[in-house]
């Protein structure tokens, strides 16, 4: 899915006939609702958010860090990472749970590419987000998405056989 | 012979199943195996188990001539010579218990004599240890169950990595590590557990038939 054509569909669903959202503000609900699903996979321990990366002593945590896979022997402070010990080598294989990356643009291509479920969930999301900045019942689409979110997190449990408890 | 640190790793990462290193670092199951391999040392250390002795060669001439090469090398931070009777050699970082001492020359059993007492200049059947260093008038062998060393962060990238235990306490390890890692049991609990494990396997796993000589004998 294309990024156009989720904020045709948040247009369609909030009968965005005046053109009251501007393609830059459904860009930033479409970013919120990324990061919320971003957030609850993360907390699922979906693996495709796992990213991995040679971490030096005194480097920043990646900007898309959400969490570390298990313990590692840093220190984190102010974002900027220090190894707890001089007996690690150069760098450390450091896995984490990322966040993607921004939508910037309306020919960007929406994240989750190939899980059009989790795609829907966002593209849900964000119509929420819109409709609730006005006089809308959002109670109804509230219960449909989390439907939706019920649905991804039961396949994504299915996806995850490394997934513990 | 002895267990491989990486099928090691991999065997706690299935019994975890945490193949895609979701829930645990490599650090997590480093600390948490180092941890399993500290109650082993401590449960085996007072037991009658022979697969981990060690004999470790002590020669004045040898060792004084290493000194001295490394004088040579390092004339800013000498190091003392060695002087068996009268300063004694350190013992072996890893020992836990001594076996045995003998003579070099002729495998004769040194006699241990009071730490207070010097060491008799000229009789060559004595040794004492006092201090974390062993005294002797003679070169000699010390036979000493040393305990099992705990793995470093760079055997886990080293393929020919071993952990010196037997391969019949990989799956001790495996379901100990993987019990470290999961549980929040206790020390107590922990330690109980090893000694239940470990008593099964212990009793079996002498590599001889020599019996344990009883300290006093008629």
């Amino acid at each position: 899915m294309n990024v156009s054509q989720a904020i045709s569909r948040i247009k369609a669903a909030t009968h965005d006939i005046s053109d009251e959202y501007s393609n830059d503000r459904c860009i930033e609900f479409l970013n919120t609702a990324i990061q919320q699903i971003a957030g609850l996979l993360c907390a699922a321990k979906w693996p495709p958010m796992v990213q991995e990366m040679q971490l030096h002593d005194g480097d920043d945590l990646p900007a898309n860090y959400m969490h570390s896979c298990g313990t590692f022997p840093i220190r984190v402070t102010d974002g900027s990472v220090t190894f707890l010990s001089s007996g690690y080598g150069e760098a450390i294989r450091f896995r984490y749970y990322a966040s993607p990356d921004f939508i910037e643009l309306v020919s960007d291509t929406m994240p989750f590419e190939g899980y059009e479920q989790i795609q829907e969930v966002i593209v849900k999301t964000a119509i929420i987000l819109a409709l609730n900045e006005n006089e809308y019942d959002i109670a109804q689409d509230t219960a449909i998405r989390q439907e939706l979110l019920q649905a991804v997190a039961s396949g994504m449990s299915g996806n995850n056989i490394s997934q513990q408890g | 012979m002895a267990i491989n640190v990486k099928e090691l790793i991999y065997k706690i990462r299935y019994k975890a199943k945490d193949f895609n290193e979701l829930l645990y670092s490599d650090f997590d199951i480093l600390e948490a195996v180092n941890e399993c391999i500290r109650y082993v040392n401590q449960d085996k250390a007072l037991k009658n188990s022979d697969f981990l002795e060690k004999v470790q060669a002590y020669r004045q001439e040898e060792m004084n001539a290493e000194v001295a090469e490394y004088n040579q090398n390092n004339p800013e931070t000498p190091r003392d010579f060695y002087d068996f009777p009268t300063t004694g050699v350190e013992l072996p970082d890893d020992m836990i218990t001594m076996v045995d001492v003998i003579r070099a020359k002729d495998g004769y059993h040194l006699h241990p004599i009071p730490a207070v007492e010097q060491i008799d200049p000229h009789y060559q059947g004595q040794y004492k240890v006092v201090n974390g260093r062993i005294y002797a008038n003679t070169d000699f062998d010390l036979l000493y169950r040393a305990e099992i060393a705990q793995i470093k962060f760079a055997d886990l990238s080293d393929s020919n990595a071993i952990v010196e235990l037997p391969i019949a306490f990989s799956d001790l390890l495996v379901k100990i590590t993987v019990m470290i890692l999961t549980n929040t049991a206790n020390t107590d609990v922990m330690a109980q557990e090893i000694s239940r494990v470990a008593n099964n396997l212990i009793p079996n796993r002498r590599y001889n038939n020599i019996k344990a000589r009883m300290p006093f004998k008629v």
